[in-house]
């Protein structure tokens, strides 16, 4: 139906067409024999758009192998993991489930409800072709517990570039310089930020001013360490240049979606889009260009720094013999080179492997990767550094920082202090 | 007679058991069950430990679940008072111009028909007309009318009322029914008499038809305190609790920690204090149902 | 039927006028429901939300029912009707049987206990469904029925069942007691009575707690996905379809989408709207 979807979509589909045809090659080379004629149940949150034609890279995959695939897609993570979780619970644990890579991993491992994929890790080698920061967050006791398929960088700006040019403003590398800007996108009568006032996407930006103002050691130190209790001048700093960001933002803003976020930034009604690189794909699906159209850089201030994003497969533990053998193939499958290059090309992130050739991919995915294979450095973004529990609880301060007109940073820096020792334990 | 009276009484009895079994199951045993939860430390899954009240004293004297309650009051009673007014004053005119002898059937269905949309597509629709940058203010301005503004969904002091009206919109079809059904119990005498003795349809309506209501506008109340209990979608699909934390509920509350945090024993202490909560509402009606003989 | 018809004045008119804006009120969110899922997507992005289509098409209705991709598969929400249909017929059969034994065996036999075993179905109507979730998970587990659609079933009319009670409890409560007594003097047993005698007299109730159950339940989200299995219910599905994730959002591919969904209860209650009021009329509103 091209006169509804647009030239974007006919180029995406025939990306997807050309890898379907050329899906046999790899995948016979993957040779997994344990998910022949079984029927393996998936849980996951990706519904629509690249994600849903990413997730199908990964179905067919399977298919070549002689699995079904029986497909549960719940929509957004919190509820798909819930309803992984119920299931686990139901006595019906599906063959795989998708979660986030970061400190849940090893509740799941002392509850009983996923067992390790160190199998799959050490036929593949995975020590050698991860990232050490993500192998890292992946381990419990030294072994691999879940397959990780994507890595997200969660500090990017995208910039609308004929806005930003007709309102006279540069790509700016600090927050100064990034306020400076939006002043004159306001004047030019440009929303000047782009952001959906849901906790995450306001927590996304907040990050991005932790470690534009206070740097990686800062992040790490919130983010890994857990104890922020002797840097509260600096997390209040962050606050502060967060809070700066206030008035450029339009009053549609709240309970946004990331969509229609992107949207205000791709039909040229904003200027700025603070985000992670998922929102790329969102870009390009509109018809934009990089370089031409819009701009990517890191967020200011977080130059050579990757705040990682990193989505996994965890193998329940409650399934039957088959289906355990199944689970260890489809880690296999989830880190084959093929599945993981197709998979990242479509989904508009990395690959988790250091060793995929990136030639097919645009050049901000390969500034990407270079900064995860050596020439940056990879720190634990919210979602992969904190306890589900642990980033509820930030994103509440974050939110009621961000809502509040007025609120006092110092204030906000030691509600942070609170809820972070709070939900330690 | 009499042992036919007494083999009916059993057979009653038996009739009752399923209905009985599944309240004393899903309902009170499964809130038990859940009470029993709220006094252990479980997180993702459930442990068999024991903590005491300490889930209720974390949620007690958690600002953010005081609030949410505040806020299900203001949007409960905005909610219910609009619906109600709303579906009393359709009922009322509908009934009088169908004594007057129109056809009405086709304004009916049109405020019912709300009535058949879920909680979620009521959200999803409102949602989208109320967001200023898509919806109604976007298409009015574009008519040239660049002051109209229509953003009350994201202003923090207004947010509540405009989920309360687009709830009100869901609902307001189910008031007008049970007025609607009150009206047309009239004794058609008592209109017969009126218009002999020369009094105007108001001043019937407003001293004899309206005060006749009363047990119509308890089940009102009933219905649409239901509906404010299973109102979760519409928040959820509206605003998520926002803008900032003005539309919070605690609703929403039981169901970050039980899902989205992982920490399901405070999760059922939230939803144990909610169930009270909300039973504490309705006990005002049983009272009244309980006490009242059988209605004339 | 009940008044000659009276001559039109200008109060009249006035009503007309306010009844017809509230009208206008009403329908404002099907409206913009249906225009926008007639329109091609450029259309929504660029334009006004309440213009009228300028070229009309059905192909996000299409798209909706069929084509669109949802998670893994890419189907539409076709697939889900047959298993809501599985899940409603059923669900609403059982609880609105149970609603019409319970609400009659309370009210006409006076049972010990009665009052407080009603006490007991309102407070249930007010449960939120959040804080049993993981107690009906675990029995569904015992009874091997999680993820199935009989599973769902039971759901449906555990859950459904306070409501139906209430609705025939309030009605059988308003049918004159002589009339029971009379049939009892006849020699009507428990069943006769309710077969012979009330059933004649009960369909605008039972049509009111079919419509309100059928749209309970076709549209009930949160035990559909938390108890569906691979193949869920379509308002699962049409969540999906509609999610923020990442993708470009086609709004009328997402509207039509809810059009369809809502069609079968919106039918149900265009059916059944006729007796809607009569059945409350004759004492299910008290």
């Amino acid at each position: 139906m091209p006169t509804i979807d647009g030239l974007a979509l006919d180029r995406r589909a025939f990306l997807i067409g050309a890898l379907a045809a050329a899906a046999p090659t790899w995948s016979r080379a993957a040779g997994l024999t344990g998910l022949s004629g079984k029927r393996f149940e998936v849980v996951h949150w990706w519904a629509g758009g690249s994600e849903s034609d990413a997730i199908r890279v990964v179905r067919r995959a399977l298919e070549a192998e002689g699995g079904t695939w029986l497909d549960v897609t719940v929509q957004g993570p919190d509820l798909a993991k819930a309803a992984a979780m119920t299931r686990v619970l139901g006595g019906a644990a599906p063959g795989a489930m998708l979660w986030h890579v970061g400190p849940d991993l090893p509740r799941l491992v002392t509850d009983g409800v996923i067992r390790d994929v160190e199998a799959a890790a050490a036929a593949q080698g995975w020590d050698a072709i991860l990232p050490a920061a993500v192998a890292a967050q992946m381990k419990v006791d030294g072994r691999y517990v879940a397959a990780p398929i994507d890595l997200h960088g969660a500090n990017w700006m995208f910039a609308h570039r004929r806005r930003l040019e007709e309102a006279g403003a540069e790509l700016p590398r600090t927050w100064d310089e990034a306020i400076a800007a939006c002043e004159r996108l306001r004047a030019a009568g440009t929303i000047p930020i782009a952001l959906g006032g849901q906790p995450w996407q306001e927590a996304l930006v907040f990050a991005q001013a932790v470690v534009g103002t206070g740097g990686a050691d800062l992040m790490r130190r919130m983010c890994v360490e857990h104890d922020v209790s002797g840097d509260l001048p600096a997390v209040a700093a962050a606050f502060e240049t967060f809070g700066r960001l206030r008035p450029f933002v339009d009053k549609g803003s709240p309970n946004r979606g990331p969509t229609d976020t992107a949207n205000l930034v791709s039909s040229g009604r904003a200027g700025f889009l603070f985000t992670g690189d998922w929102s790329r794909g969102e870009l390009e699906k509109a018809g934009l260009k990089a370089g031409a159209d819009y701009l990517a850089r890191p967020a200011p201030g977080n130059d050579g720094v990757f705040l990682a994003v990193v989505d996994a497969f965890c193998m329940p533990r409650a399934v039957s013999a088959p289906i355990a053998e199944a689970q260890d193939a489809f880690a296999r499958l989830v880190m084959s080179p093929g599945v993981q290059h197709d998979f990242n090309l479509v989904k508009g992130s990395i690959p988790t492997r250091t060793d995929v050739d990136l030639a097919r991919y645009d050049e901000g995915a390969r500034a990407a990767a270079r900064l995860t294979r050596g020439e940056g450095e990879v720190v634990a973004s919210l979602s992969m550094g904190m306890t589900t529990a642990m980033r509820a609880a930030l994103y509440e301060v974050v939110h009621r920082f961000w809502t509040t007109e007025g609120a006092d940073p110092k204030r906000a820096a030691s509600d942070l202090r609170d809820a972070i020792a709070r939900t330690r334990a | 007679m009499r042992r036919r009276l007494v083999s009916g009484r059993v057979a009653a009895a038996l009739a009752l058991a399923p209905a009985a079994l599944l309240l004393g199951v899903a309902f009170y045993g499964f809130l038990g069950w859940t009470a029993a939860i709220s006094l252990t430390s479980s997180r993702l899954l459930p442990r068999a430990d024991f903590v005491g009240a300490a889930n209720y004293a974390a949620v007690m004297g958690d600002r953010r679940f005081v609030e949410s309650f505040g806020n299900l009051l203001v949007f409960g009673v905005a909610l219910v008072a609009t619906a109600a007014l709303a579906g009393l004053a359709l009922a009322v005119v509908l009934d009088w111009l169908d004594r007057r002898g129109r056809r009405t059937g086709l304004a009916e269905t049109v405020f019912l028909y709300p009535v058949a949309v879920s909680w979620l597509v009521t959200g999803l629709v409102w949602q989208w007309i109320l967001n200023p940058s898509l919806g109604l203010e976007r298409s009015v301005r574009a008519w040239g009318i660049e002051t109209f503004a229509f953003d009350h969904l994201v202003r923090p002091g207004t947010a509540l009322y405009a989920l309360a009206l687009a709830g009100a919109w869901h609902v307001a079809g189910m008031a007008l029914a049970v007025f609607s059904a009150g009206l047309r119990g009239v004794d058609p005498d008592l209109w017969r008499a009126a218009r002999v003795e020369g009094v105007g349809a108001h001043r019937v309506y407003l001293h004899v038809v309206l005060p006749m209501l009363g047990p119509h506008a308890m089940t009102v109340l009933l219905l649409l305190a239901f509906g404010v209990a299973r109102a979760f979608d519409l928040v959820v699909a509206m605003t998520g609790g926002g803008p900032g934390y003005a539309t919070d509920m605690p609703a929403l509350y039981v169901y970050d920690h039980m899902f989205a945090r992982g920490h399901l024993a405070v999760g059922a202490a939230a939803a144990v204090v909610l169930t009270l909560a909300a039973a504490a509402i309705v006990v005002p009606y049983l009272s009244l149902a309980l006490t009242r003989r059988r209605p004339a | 039927m009940r008044a000659r018809r009276a001559r039109f004045s200008a109060g009249e008119a006035l009503v007309w006028a306010a009844l017809g804006l509230a009208g206008l009120v009403f329908l404002l969110p099907l409206y913009v429901v249906i225009v926008t899922a007639l329109k091609p997507l450029a259309a929504i992005v660029d334009g006004s939300m309440l213009a009228p289509p300028r070229d009309w098409t059905i192909a996000p209705l299409a798209k909706a029912w069929s084509g669109a991709c949802i998670g893994a598969s890419c189907e539409g929400l076709r697939g889900g009707f047959l298993t809501s249909l599985r899940i409603t017929l059923p669900a609403v059969a059982g609880s609105v049987a149970i609603g019409l034994v319970s609400g009659y065996a309370l009210t006409q036999w006076r049972l010990p206990g009665a009052r407080l075993a009603f006490a007991l179905v309102i407070v249930a109507n007010v449960l939120p469904y959040q804080a049993v979730l993981l107690p009906v998970a675990l029995t569904l587990r015992r009874l091997g029925l999680f993820g199935t659609v009989e599973g769902l079933v039971l759901v449906h009319i555990a859950y459904g069942m306070p409501y139906t009670v209430l609705l025939f409890r309030n009605f059988f409560i308003g049918v004159p007691p002589e009339i029971v007594a009379a049939a009892r003097v006849d020699g009507a047993g428990f069943w006769g009575i309710l077969i012979h005698v009330l059933l004649p007299l009960s369909w605008p109730i039972l049509a009111v707690a079919v419509a309100l159950q059928f749209t309970a339940i076709w549209n009930d989200y949160l035990f559909s996905l938390v108890f569906g299995g691979p193949n869920p219910p379509v308002t699962v599905r049409l969540n999906n379809l509609i999610n923020d994730g990442v993708g470009t959002k086609e709004y009328n591919v997402n509207m039509a989408g809810v059009l369809l969904v809502a069609a079968p209860a919106l039918l149900v209650y265009w059916l059944a709207g006729r007796w809607f009021v009569r059945g409350l009329t004759l004492g299910g509103a008290r």
